[in-house]
């Protein structure tokens, strides 16, 4: 019982220090998520190759940047 | 206890908007906000990196031109870590007002910035005004009649 209560403390205790891990961003430090190569559509080759997948995989396409939902009509 | 709500004290003193706080110009030295006590003080937050912080520059230079001579005075505090980037930025816009730079952000801190660009207003006396997160083209009629307001008051 009292080797289960110590473990349950060691436990919370390596929970708690993870919590220094958290650390917020001011908003003058966000020049990273500023920079060209952070932003969700950066690389078009990479933007191809995924609709290449969803078209041939997954028999759709748009969704992301054309247009037409796949069902022939555009 | 004593010390406890001592070093409390001290922190909320220092960690406040307000014109004492030190940046250094773009030669390395250090200056205040206060050494332009007496004037209306429009203090302006931005990064090389923010996209509105360039929308606000040439608003300001506008602002700068037409009421300079009345007693307004405009600081841009860059918050670039490294003010060299900062470079490029100006030299494309041209401030024509006085810029500041806070590479470590301590004055941002002590302003608590909520976003970027932030703005804060002065009167003559060295009161805090009114401050606004981000620039807005539409609005800029009543940024610049606030400041009006506050150069007409002795």
């Amino acid at each position: 019982m009292m080797q289960k209560l110590k473990a349950g403390y060691f436990l919370v205790l390596i929970l708690l220090s993870q919590l220094s891990g958290c650390a917020s961003v001011e908003p003058w430090e966000k020049s990273a998520f500023a920079r060209e190569d952070m932003q969700l559509a950066a690389e078009e080759l990479d933007l191809a190759l995924d609709d290449h997948i969803y078209f041939s995989k997954e028999g759709a396409s748009g969704g992301r940047s054309f247009s037409g939902g796949g069902c022939g009509c555009n | 206890m004593i010390v406890t709500l001592y070093a409390a004290g001290i922190f909320f003193s220092v960690a406040a908007p307000g014109l004492e706080h030190q940046m250094i110009d773009s030669n390395g030295h250090a200056f205040s906000m206060s050494d332009y006590r007496g004037k209306v003080i429009y203090v302006d937050f931005w990064a090389s990196w923010c996209g509105p912080c360039r929308k606000s520059f040439p608003w300001m230079n506008e602002m700068h031109n037409r009421y300079k001579d009345r007693g307004l005075i405009v600081i841009a505090i860059n918050l670039d870590s490294d003010m060299k980037d900062a470079s490029p930025f100006l030299d494309e816009l041209n401030p024509e007002f006085v810029i500041g730079y806070d590479p470590e952000g301590k004055v941002a801190r002590s302003f608590d910035l909520l976003g970027m660009p932030s703005s804060f207003v002065f009167d003559k006396a060295g009161n805090l005004i009114n401050s606004h997160v981000g620039f807005f083209s539409e609005q800029t009629s009543d940024y610049e009649a606030e400041l009006v307001k506050l150069l007409e008051q002795q």
